[in-house]
């Protein structure tokens, strides 16, 4: 299963993360969002008033790891954040196949730099 | 799957997760390494930055600009950078941005002898244009980077030749899957001859490894092909030519590119040319972000600038591609990259407000774009793509009124000298501000026919928008004039309501907008406004210009460079932004210093007319504006500015009129007992005749009130003088109200330049520079020595004297540059004084080591010469000699005489430092990029005045080793003295005559003096055929006599090189006593 945006979200409060309004919502075509296992920064389309937060109970994601923890559906990891305000931006599930990302990377108008996530997904799927 | 590949889990973890999973997890890529981010390289210590020297067509002061910016972000990450650039007037070679600064030739030889004298670590080639690109590729290649242990930091020796070198890029290009222009390259004009039937016509020529498309154009018949595959096989240093298909009409488009250590790449921004392909990118309008192309369009482009910068291979910092869009079928082909920071980054950085010279340096020293801060909303990271709520339109300023001979026509090859750039809240707004900060001179003639009009249309000149406003007011058609030019039909929509007379603005307001990089998504604490128009609110306009409570100053500059007022007026704006007040910035010139949001504590990009700036001027509530620092731009507005009661500092602007003011000018020197050359003013052709009589030729003439001496000519006789006349002043029917002043030309005459600060009561003279041309060559195209070489101890202090009665009874505050003739042994004449910042500033800065634009300002300020700490080091005993030499365009302008005169032609100037005069002058001549030969052929061709000294010239020089060549009766002349010398015959007299000679490289230097006007026809084939093969042409007695004596020095070893730091300072037992 692989979430996008409310996917997103809700994917995550599925885990038992929390979601909270975001003081100023991310919209935008030019939001740099890190992969933290790669290091690697797309540029992505955003178009959201909520976010999810980490289990730490924080906003952002201090470090440049990924954030690992413990769910009821087996390993978890927060993947992506948001590198203006350092917000959750992806998850993954390590034991069940599933994934999330908070941006749009299906989205037109905007940048193609995260279209490598739907090759992913489907390789995923076999 | 290899284990040790997964990314953030050991690998256990890893072996256990994919064993439970069976597959790949999302966002797990296998080529993936764990990564740590790597700040900083502490590895290195020394790094030595290139500057790109002179400003010449093509290379302007948009490398003073990234390279100032990449000194001060090295220094302030704890490096010591050695800077070599042989361009005085220039910001980067302030001693302060540099730990050693070398103005030396940006020459494989001087370059390696500091490389070898300083040690450097690294050497970052990216932020001096070509010039620093092409030395770091020679430097590479010759071994002196290997030899002393130097790393090439920014780009390396593979990316520069895959990005350079045309074959290479192509199949770069091809391997990647990317389409490029079908094209052959061709090193001789057998190989062009099987490229033309290939490619087929019309075909783009362009050469390999020169800037700004030198030498390069587009042919239509097989004629055009084959002249132009000529001059491009001799324009390229490597002679590579690339013959291309023409996708001339296409849509042009550029791409700023960043990509860090990490293989992270953002988009700066996009640029749409309005003319189409075929029109070189520094030619044409151009706006950003780009405005035609759909968004699918836009992210295929997006996508393939990120794959062709990978496939280039520049690890890190900026790169400019360019690409050709197909208006009908949407096909697109990549047509250029520089994998350096350009024009373009420039213009991308000002558009955005994204640094992209700064945030290039620091990515080559390690860091990555996440690590570093956007400057402006100083908590999100450079790792993200500007997003811009306004316009921006780029115009090209031009020159060819200065060359009479070129066709105004414009193709590949750059001929534009200056831009202008605009913002505005639409494009239509933007594009009227641009229009406007061109300041042009001369309004294009528009032809009366509509059939003329149209066919003039299709062939894009300097003055096509004119053109096209013109035919859009008649109702031509938006298609049609679409059609003839290539230019997209929005772009014809949108300008036809202007054409028509609407006004953007009406109905609106000024309101000052902020440039944040993020359309103000983040809070910014950005200093760098432009004024948009919108309705108001209830509260009147609300402008987000927050300029606190502090006394501000506002400085005006001096908009687009063209001839006659360059880098050097910006260079003073940027010094009066030093002074401590909070400084306000107004300029429209993108490639400088000045508009960068660092140099100001706030910056409007705003045209320089009367209106705009008092748009400024209402928000800011100056303490005072300076006008004298900005060239005639500023002080064109000073009258409107003191009428709408706008404190001006320093100098009066009545002083600044009675100076120009030829007859009340002429009056004050008699009252102060200076002489003056005779002279009389007219206001008509007929009055002039009559009034030269009174003068005596030969005579000087020129139309008032003008910059870089337009229009200015020596007349040897009446003909001479009425010829003048029926060609310059306008018919009385449209003529402007414009005297004519006419003046005895004082032939043979020493030209003298003094450059002084004055306080009101007391002055200190800068410097006094003794010109190498004499009187007679504009001093702005004349080379000039510090110390003075010929003048003994009275003249200077008659110099001095004369100096000091002007500046007083002037009433300066601030700067004046008085100039002088001295003629015969002891005659004094007052030429000019201008009581503002001069275009020697800069270079008498350099010479004696004290910042007088600086100094000047804090003297409009308040305070007095004698508290500035100034005196000690005009007290020096000068310990080196500075010569300043001026870079001529003629290369561009290939129809053009490149003969000196009093009308001002050199886009830029270069300086040589040494411990004497021969060798100061050898290495200013280098720097130039017309390198005193060592041995070879010199032709020599005099005026029968000059020959007795052309004969001892040839004596030395034959005595040198060199051969003379000569014709008639100056081969005559040198043979009586017993030198040997090979006759040629002249022009008319059949071949093989001297422009043969010239052409096959027979002559590595040429002699020809024109005086009077006789001579200047003839010697015309002369130096154009010179200026063609690149080999020095001097045109003077005085030049030549330099010249032999630098060669002479150069002779007997290289000059040592020593950094501008070392000069200046003062010995220990330095006297202290007042200038």
């Amino acid at each position: 299963m692989f979430g996008i945006c409310l996917g997103h979200q809700l994917l995550c409060r599925a885990v038992g993360l929390e979601t909270y309004k975001l003081p100023f919502g991310h919209r935008g075509a030019n939001h740099p969002v890190k992969e933290l296992a790669s290091g690697r920064i797309d540029i992505t389309s955003q178009n959201h008033g909520f976010a999810v937060v980490a289990p730490d109970g924080g906003h952002a994601i201090a470090g440049d790891e990924p954030v690992r923890w413990e769910t009821d559906f087996g390993a978890a990891e927060l993947s992506h954040l948001n590198l203006y305000d350092r917000t959750v931006e992806g998850l993954v599930l390590r034991d069940v196949r599933g994934a999330t990302v908070q941006h749009h990377p299906e989205a037109g108008p905007g940048p193609n730099d995260a279209n490598h996530i739907f090759d992913e997904f489907l390789s995923m799927l076999g | 799957m290899d284990s040790a590949e997964w990314t953030g889990l050991d690998a256990d973890a890893a072996d256990s997760t994919q064993r439970r999973l069976g597959a790949a997890p999302v966002h797990c890529r296998l080529s993936t390494v764990h990564y740590k981010l790597m700040p900083r390289r502490d590895d290195l210590q020394r790094i030595l930055v290139l500057g790109s020297g002179p400003i010449v067509i093509g290379q302007a002061a948009e490398f003073d600009y990234s390279g100032a910016q990449a000194c001060k972000v090295l220094l302030e990450e704890g490096y010591e950078v050695v800077l070599v650039n042989s361009n005085p007037a220039t910001i980067m070679t302030d001693p302060e941005f540099a730990t050693a600064t070398y103005i030396e030739p940006l020459l494989p030889e001087s370059v390696a002898q500091v490389i070898e004298h300083e040690r450097p670590d690294a050497l970052l080639p990216t932020l001096g244009g070509g010039t620093a690109l092409n030395l770091a590729r020679q430097l590479s290649e010759d071994g002196t980077l290997d030899r002393f242990g130097v790393e090439l930091i920014g780009a390396n020796y593979d990316a520069i030749q895959r990005a350079e070198d045309r074959l290479l890029f192509r199949e770069t290009m091809e391997a990647a899957g990317l389409r490029v222009p079908r094209s052959n390259v061709v090193t001789s004009m057998a190989e062009g001859e099987r490229a033309l039937a290939e490619i087929g016509l019309p075909a783009i020529i362009r050469p390999g490894f020169t800037m700004g498309g030198e030498g390069g154009g587009s042919a239509a018949t097989p004629e055009e092909y084959r002249e132009r595959v000529a001059e491009g096989l001799a324009a390229s240093p490597i002679g590579q030519v690339l013959v291309e298909e023409s996708v001339g009409g296409w849509g042009e488009f550029e791409l700023e590119v960043m990509r860090d250590s990490r293989d992270n790449v953002v988009i700066v921004c996009s640029i749409e040319n309005v003319d189409p392909m075929g029109v070189h990118t520094g030619d044409s309008v151009t706006v950003a972000p780009q405005q035609t192309l759909t968004d699918r369009q836009y992210q295929a482009l997006r996508d393939q600038a990120i794959e062709v910068i990978r496939a280039v291979g520049v690890e890190t910092g900026g790169s400019n591609i360019q690409f050709a869009v197909n208006p009908e079928t949407e096909e697109v082909v990549v047509i250029e990259m520089n994998p350096r920071v350009s024009r373009s980054s420039a213009l991308a950085s000002k558009a955005t407000g994204f640094p992209i010279a700064k945030i290039a340096a620091r990515l080559a020293v390690g860091y990555a774009l996440e690590e570093i801060d956007n400057d402006i909303t100083k908590r999100t990271p450079a790792s993200f793509e500007p997003t811009i709520d306004y316009v921006v339109v780029k115009w090209p300023r031009f020159a060819f009124e200065k060359f009479p001979g070129a066709d105004g026509l414009l193709s590949t090859h750059m001929q534009s000298v200056g831009e202008a750039m605009a913002i505005g809240r639409t494009f239509k707004q933007a594009f009227m501000k641009a229009m406007r900060s061109r300041e042009l001179d001369v309004v294009p003639p528009v032809p009366a026919g509509d059939a003329d009009l149209l066919a003039r249309l299709e062939q894009p000149s300097h003055e096509r928008f004119e053109l096209v406003f013109a035919a859009l007011r008649r109702g031509l058609g938006e298609d049609e004039i679409s059609r003839r030019t290539g230019i997209d039909p929005w772009f014809m929509a949108e300008m036809a309501p202007l054409a028509r007379g609407e006004d953007p603005e009406a109905g609106l307001v000024r309101t000052f907008k902020a440039v944040d990089t993020c359309a103000a998504e983040f809070e910014a604490a950005t200093p760098y406004f432009y004024s948009g128009w919108e309705r108001p609110g209830p509260a009147g306009p609300s402008h987000e210009v927050d300029r606190g409570g502090r006394p501000s100053v506002v400085i005006l500059g001096s908009g687009p460079n063209r001839i006659g007022q360059g880098i050097e007026f910006d260079y003073c704006c940027v010094h009066a932004a030093m002074t401590g007040r909070d400084a306000v910035m107004v300029n429209c010139n993108p490639e400088t210093v000045s508009t960068d949001y660092d140099t100001s504590d706030r910056l409007y990009f705003e045209p320089l007319t009367l209106e705009d700036v008092l748009g400024v001027i209402e928000v800011e509530r100056p303490e005072g504006v300076i006008v004298q620092f900005g060239g005639q731009t500023p002080l064109r507005l000073a009258r409107g500015l003191a009428e709408a009661g706008v404190p001006l500092l320093g100098t009066p602007p009545e002083s600044i009129d009675l100076a120009e003011d030829r007859p009340r000018f002429g009056r004050l020197c008699q009252e102060l007992g200076l002489r003056t050359p005779p002279y009389a003013t007219a206001g008509s052709p007929e009055g002039a005749l009559e009034a030269a009589d009174g003068v005596g030729y030969p005579l000087l003439v020129r139309p008032s009130y003008v910059l870089g001496g337009r229009a200015m000519e020596i007349c040897y006789s009446r003909d001479a003088l009425a010829d003048y006349l029926s060609r310059t002043v306008p018919s009385a029917d449209e003529r402007v109200p414009t005297d004519i002043y006419l003046d005895r030309f004082l032939e043979n005459a020493i030209e003298v330049d003094v450059d002084a600060l004055c306080d009101g009561e007391e002055i200190r003279i800068g410097a006094i520079m003794q010109h190498v041309e004499e009187a007679g060559v504009h001093s702005g195209d004349s080379a000039c020595v510090i110390p003075t070489m010929s003048l003994g101890p009275e003249m200077l202090a008659q110099v001095r004297e004369g100096t000091e009665r002007l500046a007083l009874r002037l009433g300066v505050i601030g700067l004046i540059n008085v100039q002088f003739a001295v003629h015969g042994e002891e005659d004094l004449y007052v030429l000019e004084a201008n009581p503002r910042a001069s275009r020697t500033v800069p270079f008498v800065s350099k010479a004696v080591g004290v910042p007088l634009a600086k100094m000047a300002c804090r003297i409009m300020l308040g305070e007095r010469v004698g508290d500035l700490g100034i005196d000690a080091a005009f007290a020096r005993p000068p310990g080196h000699v500075s010569v300043k030499e001026a870079v001529l365009p003629f290369d561009r302008f290939p129809r053009a005489d490149s003969l000196l005169g009093p009308e001002m032609k050199s886009t830029g100037e270069v300086m040589g430092v040494a411990k004497d005069y021969p060798a100061a002058f050898g290495k200013a001549q280098a720097a130039a990029g017309a390198r005193l030969p060592a041995s070879g052929g010199v032709f020599i061709s005099v005026t029968d005045g000059d020959k007795p000294s052309a004969t001892q010239l040839a004596a030395s020089l034959h005595d040198l080793g060199f051969r003379i060549l000569a014709t008639g009766g100056t081969a005559q002349a040198i043979r009586r003295m017993g030198v040997p010398v090979e006759r040629i015959k002249k022009i008319p007299e059949g071949s093989p005559n001297v422009v043969d000679c010239i052409d096959s490289g027979a002559v590595e230097l040429v002699i020809n003096t024109p005086t009077g006007s006789g001579a200047r026809a003839d010697g015309y084939e002369i130096r154009r055929a010179a200026v063609a093969r690149g080999i020095p042409c001097i045109t003077t007695m005085s030049g030549a006599s330099a010249a032999q004596r630098a060669i002479l020095a150069m002779r007997e070893g290289d000059a040592p090189v020593r950094p501008l730091q070392e000069l200046h300072v003062a010995p220990a037992h330095a006297p202290r006593t007042p200038a």
